[in-house]
């Protein structure tokens, strides 16, 4: 039990990052290697608030802004600047983690351990429910960021910004703005990378400089997972992101379920990340259908054989 | 309405390959004409096309649309106004959107996208009775991807969606260069229909000499950034396609 309540936990905390990260790099279709910056961004400014006495939906607001103005200067590096997109990610990054080094006062770590967080248990709850008050709290936050983000990107404005990554010559034409939509996409995802480094440090109640490091290889993983299996059921971006998430947040827990070393995590990543790039996209619908039950045509029921084979129970 | 005066256009200015294109050039469109376009590569076709909407800017001379200077507007600007077609179909529309959003977003050119929602019931049956005009069967697929058309369909979606906002100025960059036989012939008579219903301006770049003497009431043709051939109404009635050959091939020696 506490197995699958941490795997749901973890893949719904880090759910947040992953739709941050489908945005630049599924909407915008751009690398954005900004991300292992701005997830820290928004950890030390929510733990500095924090430290400081403000509340918590303050510390959230606060760690959001901090992403969207890094967005904005990556973004602006592109598109005023004309630095490539990759290099204009690193050195938004690397002029983030000194940035990161002085809002923290030039320490590399601040623990939250005297401080309430959002995700502080109240006085009324026995202790032991700690884990589902979490889960639950969790659950609102990711599925409102959901909603939100499935509501803009059918509006007017979300769907040019969809264009401005799939053709954008027809922003243009359309008589928009690109790099106003551009700047647009990358702040929205790193305010929503950087909420969720904000959620993290209240979750483990402790900041540590390096918590960004690695961080972009398991989103990306985690996206491209969803999207594999996925894509070919037409689900929405943000459910894509959230199932791919908790599937490698569940393949994390069982390597180590299995007695891995956490030292071999990053190369587990790799694998992940290798399987999902390499497995078909209709491989998803087979699995839909057997699970489903119907369909039992032959190459269904082959596909699916294969797939049992890579997950034994 | 559109009028260029004096363009100067040079290529890789300033370097040892300096490629002077456009040295003293000038032209004028009616309102209301359709201009056919025809040249040999690299003759201008295409660069007189990025230069009137913006993509290339001028090193020198000035160009006036509706009496007003547009000469260092910026493109996205200029689109207002003005809609262009490419050669290749998944330039003119978005793949991941599907063809009922696609049109949406055409049908709002000119007003603010704001966080309305895009795509409601009104404008879908709005949307499916202009598609029908395309004879394609399109507003049977509304929530289809655009990413499944095939370049056909995209190509007659494209064109629609540059028409829909009802731009004083048409640019057609060989939109039908790309499509087989039936299905480009099938694309010029939707474009003369869709041109003719919303009047607009209109320039059409084609190495198709049927089509340039098919359609259109003006023909020009562009060599080595020279107009070296204006044809209007019933002189251009009048020309044979041996007539242009020759025209043609006396350029090329």
């Amino acid at each position: 039990m506490n197995f699958w309540l941490d795997v749901l936990i973890q893949g719904l905390l880090y759910s947040v990052l992953a739709m941050g990260v489908a945005l630049t790099f599924k909407v915008l279709q751009r690398p954005d290697l900004s991300v292992e910056g701005s997830f820290p961004l928004g950890a030390v400014i929510s733990a500095m608030a924090l430290t400081l006495g403000l509340p918590v939906p303050i510390a959230l607001i606060m760690a959001s802004l901090g992403g969207w103005c890094a967005g904005q200067l990556t973004a602006w590096l592109q598109t005023k600047l004309k630095i490539q997109p990759l290099l204009s990610g690193i050195l938004t990054m690397s002029a983030l983690y000194t940035l990161n080094l002085m809002i923290a006062g030039n320490r590399s770590n601040l623990p939250l351990f005297q401080t309430s967080t959002l995700f502080t248990l109240p006085s009324w709850m026995s202790v032991s429910l700690t884990r589902w008050y979490h889960l639950i709290l969790l659950l609102l936050i990711v599925f409102s960021l959901k909603l939100l983000l499935d509501w803009f990107l059918q509006t007017k404005k979300g769907m040019i910004l969809q264009v401005a990554g799939d053709n954008p010559k027809l922003v243009l034409a359309l008589g928009e703005n690109l790099s106003a939509y551009q700047a647009l996409g990358y702040s929205l995802s790193n305010a929503i990378i950087a909420l969720c480094g904000a959620l993290v440090v209240m979750m483990t109640r402790f900041y540590d400089l390096s918590m960004g490091f690695g961080i972009l290889v398991a989103a990306l993983a985690s996206v491209v997972l969803g999207d594999s299996l996925l894509s070919s059921t037409g689900a929405k971006l943000t459910t894509m992101a959230i199932v791919g998430s908790l599937l490698y947040r569940f393949t994390i827990a069982s390597a180590l379920a299995l007695r891995l070393h956490p030292s071999s995590l990053r190369l587990i990543t790799a694998l992940i990340f290798v399987i999902a790039l390499v497995i078909k996209p209709t491989y998803g619908k087979t699995i839909l259908t057997s699970l489903k039950g119907g369909d039992n045509h032959v190459s269904a029921s082959r596909h699916s054989k294969n797939i049992s084979l890579k997950h034994p129970k | 309405m559109l009028v260029l005066q004096d363009i100067q256009k040079t290529f890789h200015l300033n370097t040892l390959n300096e490629q002077p294109l456009f040295k003293s050039f000038n032209f004028n469109v009616q309102e209301g004409e359709f201009v056919v376009v025809l040249g040999s590569n690299g003759s201008g076709k295409s660069t007189l096309l990025n230069l009137i909407d913006g993509q290339l800017a001028v090193d020198h001379g000035k160009i006036l649309f509706n009496d007003q200077e547009m000469t260092h507007l910026p493109s996205f600007r200029r689109a207002q106004s003005i809609s262009r077609v490419y050669q290749d179909p998944s330039l003119g529309t978005s793949p991941q959107l599907s063809i009922v959003q696609n049109m949406s977003l055409a049908l709002n050119k000119g007003q603010p996208y704001n966080l309305k929602q895009g795509v409601d019931s009104t404008s879908r049956t709005h949307i499916a009775s202009i598609l029908t005009q395309l004879n394609m069967g399109l507003e049977e697929k509304l929530d289809v991807k655009v990413a499944y058309l095939s370049g056909g369909q995209r190509q007659a979606l494209s064109l629609l969606m540059a028409v829909v906002s009802h731009p004083k100025l048409l640019l057609l960059d060989e939109h039908t260069a790309a499509l087989d036989p039936k299905t480009s012939q099938h694309i010029m008579h939707l474009t003369q229909y869709l041109i003719r219903q919303f009047k607009i301006t209109t320039l059409m770049i084609t190495h198709q000499i049927q089509d340039a003497l098919a359609y259109g009431d003006r023909c020009i043709m562009l060599h080595e950034g020279h107009v070296v051939l204006d044809v209007c109404a019933e002189a251009k009635q009048r020309l044979q396609p041996n007539e242009l050959l020759a025209h043609f091939h006396s350029l090329s020696l």
